[in-house]
C-alpha cells in the first residue's frame, strides 16, 4: 500500500514520463488559477489527471453543501459517478471518511472486515479492488474529499501527488470567478456544485440532440469548450440556457489546418 | 398545516409554503423582515410575498428600478451580502444608485439576496434584510441557505401549480438532486423542444402525478426506458 509519507517510494513509482506530464499538468493548474478562471473545468482536469498521469482506474471528487453534507462534485466518468452517490446514499465509503476524520484513507476492498460493508461489494463488483481518498481541508474544516479507484491491489501510487491535486483544487474553489474577499466558504462551495449541475443539464441536452450516452456527450462539451477557449460552466450555460445549439456542439469538428 | 389550510387565500399553491418560509427565516436567520420573487426564463418575474411593507418595498423597487441586488445574485449566480447598506452606497451599493438610496430611506440597514436556481433553471429571489447595519455569521448563512433551497421548491409548486406542501423541515434541496435528474431535464428540453425550465416542470410533474420519485423518473429517461411525451403530463 502506497505512503505518502514514503519519499523513496515514491521516486520508484513515478516514471520520467509521467513525471513530465505531471509538470504540464501543474503549469497547466498554475496558468488556470491566475486569471479568471472556471471552477467546472478546473475539477473536471483534476479528477481526469488522476486517472491519466497518476494511473487510477477512476476518480471522484466530492464537496461539501451549504449544510455540510456531500455532493458529488466531479468524476472521471459517468460510472465514477455512480460509485460516488453509492457512498454518499449508503452513508458510508472512504470518501466520507476522509471528510470527517480530515485524514487520508487507504484500503483493499476486498479485505474481510471492510469498514464498509454496503459500499465495498458494490465498488468490488464494478471491478475496483482498492480505494484511497484524501481530504480537502481548509484550515480546521473539511469541505470534500478526492477519491481514487483501482482496479488491483496494492496500486503504487504517490499519495502526495493525489494530495497536492486535492490541495489545488481547495485553492481553486477559494479563488474561483466571482468570489471576493471576506466571503465564507459556503457561497463558494455552492458555485461549485451549480456548475456541476449546469454540466449535467447540458449533456442532457447534448445526449438528446447527438443521440449519444452521457460520457461521450460530456467528451464533446470539452471538446468544444477547449477548442474555442469557452469556460466549460459558461458553455454548459448556453447549451442548457438555450442561447447555443446544441447541434453545433455535437457536430463540431476542429478545422484541419 | 401539512393539508395546506392556509392555501385557503392564497392565489396559488405554494404561495402559502413561501410565506411561512418567509416568516421562518426572521427567526432562524434573525433578520427583519424577508421578500420572495419568481423569474422565469421567458423573463416573467414578480413578487410572490413579502413578510412586511419594507420587505414589500425592497422587492417592488427591484421591479419598478430594474436594478438591485436580486438581479446581481443571479447574473452572478452567488449571493449578494451586504453587511452595512448606507457603507455601501459609495462602494459595492453604487452599482444600484437609485435602489440604495431608496432603501435606506425605508430603513434598511443590511440586505442579503439569495438567488434561486437549478444549474440553469431561474426560479427567483429570496431578499432578506435587517434593520441594524450587521453581517450575517455563518451559521446564519447556512440558515439562509437551508430555507432559499425550501423557497425554490416552494416557488416550483406555484409554477407548476401542484399543492405539494410538505413541512418546510424536511424540504428537498434544489442542489440534492441525483446528477441523473439534469441530465434528464437536459434530455427532456430536447424531445418536447421546451426550455429548460419547463422540462424540469414537466419532469417533476410526471414523477408527482405517477407517485415516483424524481429520480427514479430521471434514471428511466437516462437510460433511454421512457420518454415523456408532449401532451403535457
Amino acid at each position: 500500500m502506497a505512503d505518502p509519507s514514503s519519499g523513496s517510494a515514491a521516486q520508484d513509482t513515478t516514471t520520467v514520463g509521467q513525471q513530465a506530464r505531471l509538470a504540464e499538468v501543474f503549469v497547466m493548474l498554475a496558468d488556470t488559477l491566475v486569471a479568471d478562471f472556471d471552477i467546472a473545468g478546473l475539477l473536471d482536469l483534476l479528477v481526469r489527471t488522476c486517472v491519466d498521469v497518476i494511473g487510477a482506474t477512476a476518480a471522484g471528487l466530492l464537496l461539501s453543501d451549504h449544510q455540510g453534507v456531500l455532493r458529488v462534485a466531479a468524476s472521471s466518468s459517468e460510472a465514477t459517478a455512480l460509485l460516488e452517490a453509492f457512498q454518499l446514499q449508503a452513508e458510508e465509503g472512504p470518501c466520507l471518511d476522509a471528510f470527517h476524520t480530515h485524514r487520508p484513507v487507504s484500503a483493499d476492498l476486498s479485505a474481510a472486515n471492510s469498514p464498509w460493508p454496503t459500499f465495498a461489494p458494490f465498488a468490488l463488483s464494478h471491478g475496483l479492488r482498492s480505494v484511497s481518498a484524501l481530504p480537502m481541508r481548509l484550515r480546521e474544516q473539511s469541505i470534500g474529499a478526492l477519491n481514487l479507484f483501482h482496479d488491483h491491489h496494492e496500486p503504487e501510487i504517490d499519495l502526495r501527488i493525489a494530495q497536492a491535486l486535492a490541495d489545488v483544487a481547495t485553492i481553486g474553489i477559494l479563488h474561483q470567478e466571482g468570489a471576493r474577499a471576506g466571503d465564507l466558504i459556503i457561497d463558494q462551495l455552492q458555485a461549485a456544485l451549480n456548475s456541476r449541475v449546469l454540466i449535467e443539464q447540458a449533456k442532457g441536452v447534448l445526449a438528446a440532440t447527438g443521440h449519444i450516452d452521457m460520457d461521450t456527450a460530456f467528451q464533446l462539451l470539452r471538446r468544444y469548450a477547449r477548442d474555442h477557449n469557452a469556460k466549460l460552466s459558461v458553455l454548459a450555460g448556453q447549451i442548457a440556457g438555450g442561447t447555443l445549439q446544441p447541434i453545433a456542439v455535437v457536430e463540431w469538428r476542429q478545422p484541419a489546418r | 398545516m401539512a393539508n395546506g389550510e392556509a392555501e385557503g387565500t392564497s392565489a396559488a399553491p405554494g404561495v402559502g409554503r413561501a410565506e411561512r418560509l418567509c416568516q421562518e427565516a426572521i427567526t432562524a436567520v434573525d433578520i427583519d423582515g424577508a421578500g420572495l420573487s419568481m423569474m422565469t426564463s421567458a423573463g416573467h418575474r414578480g413578487t410572490v410575498c413579502a413578510t412586511d411593507d419594507v420587505a414589500r418595498r425592497v422587492e417592488d423597487l427591484q421591479f419598478a428600478l430594474g436594478e438591485g441586488p436580486c438581479f446581481d445574485a443571479f447574473t452572478g449566480a452567488g449571493p449578494v451580502l451586504i453587511a452595512n447598506v448606507n457603507a455601501s452606497r459609495s462602494g459595492e451599493g453604487a452599482r444600484w444608485p437609485v435602489f440604495t438610496e431608496a432603501v435606506a430611506s425605508a430603513g434598511v440597514g443590511a440586505l442579503f439576496a439569495f438567488p434561486l436556481l437549478i444549474g440553469a433553471i431561474p426560479l427567483g429571489a429570496l431578499d432578506l434584510y435587517r434593520l441594524r447595519p450587521e453581517g450575517l455569521t455563518s451559521p446564519q448563512l447556512r440558515a439562509a441557505w437551508r430555507i432559499a433551497d425550501a423557497a425554490a421548491e416552494a416557488l416550483l409548486d406555484v409554477r407548476s401549480g401542484t399543492a405539494m406542501d410538505l413541512p418546510t423541515d424536511v424540504a428537498p434541496v434544489g442542489a440534492s438532486y441525483r446528477l441523473e435528474v439534469h441530465q434528464a431535464t437536459g434530455m427532456v428540453s430536447v424531445q418536447l423542444a421546451v426550455p429548460i425550465d419547463e422540462a424540469f416542470l414537466r419532469l417533476r410533474a410526471y414523477a408527482y402525478a405517477r407517485d415516483l420519485s424524481i429520480d427514479d423518473v430521471a434514471r428511466d429517461i437516462v437510460a433511454e426506458r421512457l420518454q415523456l411525451s408532449s401532451e403535457g403530463d
